[in-house]
């Protein structure tokens, strides 16, 4: 699920960028080092939205080392994956265990014990696909597919979640021909 | 570490988000697409590049969501979506014991992101559960909201 928070974050400033533009290079720095990077509790840090002025407090100075740290508040766009949530996502690598699909940057894995009994030997190795007992339904990269979140693990600086098709109404959306490549 | 989803401190099915995530604001995919998009006339304004995760983003956003009509004005989407959030918000059922019920952020980004035209009440509880606290006639009148939302905007 996407949502906005307001999350703080430690910035080290040296002082050649000390001067005119310091709220600019403090905002440039933020967006540098937190967008993008996957905080074990909150999700990915897609988007900063805004840093608001009277966020930025003063700095403090570091003895050792000469240089300013600033903590700044800022509102963020992140993505976490909620357990039992339901969310489309994109197919993107099938293997004889299940597939890998992903919410942007979020892995999701749907193992084949996750999915519907029609499906269980349903992995071909050659269309790299996994297909039902009836042939209708053909999940490959590509393909979109409707899953719930069962659970989730933060692992070096990415977060991968573990998902299921089981339930009534996931599975397969679309199988991504109308769409290009993803 | 995984966590153990038996024991469930968090549960988004009975709305449960755990105790950090009470104060947040939630957003549909379509709502997402437009605060990108808005970020990212702006980087390119300055002349910056778009990171990686922000462009995964955009690519699922604009993949994922049932909401948009690329031949409309963009701001009209926008005023579509913005009304549709409000009018989802502000429902209010009152139930026998005279108590209000009202939707949680949770289930209006929810069912922005899941229905379509053609889904039924019994679909919408299936995907989202917490909705089976409402009577059917109330999640039938809010899946009525969200139709006639999307027909306008791809109309």
């Amino acid at each position: 699920m996407f949502y906005v928070k307001t999350l703080s974050h430690e910035i080290v400033l040296e002082p050649v960028h000390f001067g005119q533009k310091l709220r600019a290079t403090l905002v440039r720095l933020l967006k540098e080092q937190v967008e993008g990077l996957a905080l074990a509790n909150y999700g990915y840090v897609v988007n900063v939205i805004e840093v608001p002025e009277d966020q930025i407090k003063s700095g403090v100075i570091e003895y050792d080392t000469g240089s300013v740290i600033f903590t700044v508040q800022y509102t963020a766009l992140l993505l976490r994956p909620f357990i039992h949530e339901v969310l489309d996502a994109v197919v993107s690598q099938c293997n004889p265990l299940g597939f890998f699909a992903f919410v942007g940057p979020l892995r999701i894995f749907v193992s084949k014990h996750s999915m519907p009994e029609d499906m269980f030997n349903g992995f071909d190795g050659e269309k790299d696909a996994w297909i039902s007992d009836d042939k209708e339904v053909v999940i490959a990269s590509g393909s979109g597919v409707r899953l719930k979140i069962k659970g989730r693990t933060v692992e070096q600086g990415n977060i991968t979640a573990i998902g299921t098709i089981k339930d009534n109404y996931l599975g397969l959306i679309d199988d991504g021909e109308a769409q290009g490549t993803v | 570490m995984v966590e153990d989803a038996t024991a469930p401190i968090e549960n988004v099915a009975e709305l449960q988000l755990g105790k950090e995530f009470q104060d947040i604001h939630i957003l549909s995919n379509a709502q997402v697409a437009v605060i990108l998009q808005a970020s990212a006339g702006y980087a390119v304004s300055r002349d910056e590049e778009l990171n990686d995760v922000y462009r995964k983003v955009q690519r699922y956003v604009n993949r994922f969501t049932s909401m948009t009509n690329p031949e409309k004005e963009h701001q009209e989407v926008v005023d579509e979506l913005d009304n549709l959030q409000d009018a989802l918000s502000a429902f209010r059922k009152e139930t026998e014991d005279g108590e209000e019920q009202e939707l949680h952020p949770a289930e209006v980004a929810a069912l922005m992101n899941l229905v379509a035209t053609d889904t039924m009440v019994e679909e919408a509880v299936a995907l989202i559960p917490s909705l089976s606290r409402f009577p059917e006639a109330a999640i039938d009148e809010i899946l009525d909201i969200i139709r006639s939302t999307i027909i306008r905007i791809v109309s």
